[in-house]
């Protein structure tokens, strides 16, 4: 037995209620437990002190005047006339207030039948007292017709019921744009789930969207609710901190939809959440997509990863750049670990900024080739020019430069092939590299050169390629086709 | 009238004899002031409550259906009264009764150290327990009377007796180690 279960049989046993198995078990409890031995000898001590004690008697004369001090009569049952009182106030009040209604209800009429006049008086007296009978106008769709006009009736005060009556009208009305803006305004809370409702109708969208941007935290509760297609193209274009959450968790679960409607949202925020996608290889290509999408923000992102030297921020700026771009690897050239993927990056910028890199570039083998087809094909031709040509008169390299002259067009790197046409070696990839020139400028010299024992051949099958014309390597009648054509 | 009991006397007062009253009051009064008394252990509060009891009881005693439990209806009377006065701050009366000519005052000097301490742990035992203490212990009611006068179950009114019982012993026990 546990000490609390004896101490409610000890009061038991006080009383002589304890039924005698009961009694022995608290016996042989009393018998191992001190405390509750002592318990009970203190109780019964404390029982036998109950009838001793005594409250002292106030005494005879008290007694005598107990009675006198009373005087009893029914009390005054004021509670019953003051029942009676408001009864009769509340059936007069009734009475003239009926009378009052009968008034009211000629003048509801009246706003119900468009009568200006009569909606200025209700709409006044709404304002000052607040007593108008707003259920009068919304009962069998009376409203209908003057439904701007019981918009402002029921927005006019904040009552208890203002916001089932203005549900009444959203569902049933046509103003149904002015009923939710309303609803809104009355009871956030309650409007939300027919606000995020109504964004599965194209006519509400815009409205519903702007509403629900103030309470975003709240809304985004009920998104689940909606159609797939539509709580995308929601979270696309809210603003706020909990549905960007929302999407990041669902992009990085690799939700192709969720990377869309990230890159709708324009904000630095959501490049940031796009370029942490790109580490995943299944989710790339679209967060790529999106980040297009998302310029000029992705392009500030980018740049900023490119100053701190982030590869996938390097390798993205080929895709996803502006002016500024070429200007920020160029910086980051001097002290950049990663070398080789900004020179590929700078590659693909065709920009006069990025020449003097490039020229740097020619005495180092691994970038070599390179930097020549980036030169060859840059915009900047004259300095380029001068810079080839110089390659290919002095330079040893006159094989990667040939290669790359290929890409160039400019009528000024005729003579300079030429020449190195007939080095030994170099006639065939000298020839290849003039075929890229204009006919009418190279065929003269393509005729000189039939008559070098070397060249002879290689001419030849280039000649016959341009003109079509097969005169062999004969170097008198290709000069008599010349001077009867009109090249 | 005094030979009537208390079901005629009753039966009387709703007939309309509302003079029969004083005789209940009379043989009544003591135990209403008494039973006040060992609640509130103060004179002023137990004349308070018997008074208060009494005039309820005049006021509504037409509404008393079964007469025999009258003396029950008494207490519960005083009981809900008495709970609802401590349960609000009362106002202090000064009253034109000199309390000191009274008898209860004088008698309290020669209250052994036990009773005080006995008075001291009653006061301190929460409402309902004391209720049922008194109602037990002093008055001698049965349970099932108890559990009618405070309106609630019997094993209900034996759970706060068995607490009431424990609690004032801890507190004696208590109050003994201060001494």
């Amino acid at each position: 037995m546990k000490c609390n279960q004896a101490k409610n049989y000890m009061s038991s046993k006080l009383d002589s209620e304890l039924s005698r198995k009961k009694s022995r078990l608290l016996d042989l409890h009393l018998k191992s437990c001190e405390n509750c031995a002592s318990r009970w000898k203190d109780l019964q001590k404390q029982e036998a002190l109950f009838s001793e004690i005594s409250f002292g008697d106030p005494g005879e004369k008290y007694w005598k005047n107990y009675s006198n001090e009373f005087v009893f009569k029914k009390r005054f049952p004021i509670y019953r006339y003051v029942t009676a009182a408001a009864l009769l106030l509340t059936i007069l009040g009734m009475y003239f207030l009926n009378i009052f209604y009968q008034d009211d209800y000629k003048i509801y009429d009246l706003a119900l039948a468009n009568d200006q006049q009569a909606q200025r008086v209700i709409l006044l007296k709404e304002k000052e007292l607040g007593t108008v009978d707003k259920r009068y106008f919304l009962r069998d769709e009376r409203f209908l017709k003057v439904e701007k006009f019981v918009l402002k009736l029921l927005t006019l005060r904040k009552m208890s019921d203002s916001f089932n009556n203005l549900e009444q009208l959203y569902a049933r009305g046509r103003e149904k744009h002015l009923s939710l803006y309303h609803l809104w305004q009355t009871d956030k809370k309650r409007s939300l789930p027919i606000v995020v409702k109504a964004l599965d109708h194209d006519n509400f969208y815009l409205l519903a969207l702007s509403l629900i941007k103030e309470s975003e935290r709240d809304a985004y509760r009920y998104f689940a609710t909606l159609n797939k297609a539509v709580m995308w193209r929601v979270l696309g274009d809210l603003r706020g901190y909990y549905s960007l959450m929302m999407l990041k968790r669902s992009a990085l679960s690799g939700n192709k939809e969720a990377i869309r409607a990230l890159g709708k949202r324009s904000s630095i925020k959501a490049a940031r959440v796009l370029f942490t996608c790109m580490n995943r290889y299944q989710i790339r290509g679209d967060a790529v997509r999106a980040l297009h999408c998302l310029r000029p923000f992705s392009i500030d992102l980018i740049h900023e990863k490119i100053r701190q030297d982030d590869p996938v921020g390097i390798e993205l700026s080929t895709q996803i750049f502006d002016d500024r771009t070429a200007g920020v690897l160029l910086e980051m050239t001097a002290r950049t670990r990663n070398f080789s993927k900004i020179v590929n990056s700078l590659s693909k910028f065709k920009s006069a900024q990025n020449v003097d890199f490039f020229m740097n570039l020619v005495p180092y083998k691994k970038y070599r080739s390179l930097a020549l087809s980036v030169l060859a094909t840059t915009k900047d031709s004259p300095r380029v020019n001068r810079f080839m040509i110089r390659g290919l008169q002095h330079g040893h390299l006159h094989n990667e430069f040939l290669k790359a002259i290929g890409n160039n067009v400019s009528p000024e790197m005729i003579e300079p092939i030429v020449n190195v046409a007939y080095k030994k070696g170099l006639s065939l990839i000298a020839t290849k590299a003039l075929l890229h020139m204009p006919k009418k400028k190279i065929i003269p010299y393509l005729v000189v050169m039939l008559r070098s024992s070397r060249l002879r051949k290689s001419a030849s099958v280039i000649l016959e390629k341009l003109t079509n014309e097969d005169f062999g390597t004969n170097e008198y009648l290709w000069i008599n086709w010349l001077k009867r054509s009109e090249i | 009238m005094a030979r009537m009991n208390d079901t005629q006397l009753i039966l009387q007062f709703k007939q309309g004899n509302t003079r029969v009253f004083n005789a209940i009051v009379e043989r009544h009064k003591k135990r209403i002031y008494f039973f006040a008394l060992k609640l509130s252990q103060d004179h002023q509060k137990a004349e308070d409550i018997s008074q208060e009891t009494f005039l309820r009881a005049y006021n509504k005693l037409h509404t008393l259906k079964e007469e025999s439990s009258f003396v029950p209806w008494l207490y519960r009377i005083a009981s809900n009264y008495y709970r609802s006065i401590i349960r609000r701050p009362m106002l202090k009366v000064v009253s034109d009764v000199d309390l000191n000519s009274l008898a209860i005052d004088r008698q309290e000097e020669d209250d052994n150290e036990m009773e005080k301490a006995m008075k001291c742990a009653i006061a301190q035992l929460p409402k309902k327990q004391k209720v049922a203490l008194v109602l037990r212990c002093f008055e001698g009611l049965s349970y099932k009377e108890i559990s009618q006068i405070m309106g609630i179950s019997n094993s209900a009114a034996k759970a706060h007796v068995s607490y009431a019982r424990n609690k004032l012993r801890d507190l004696m026990e208590r109050t003994n180690d201060e001494m």
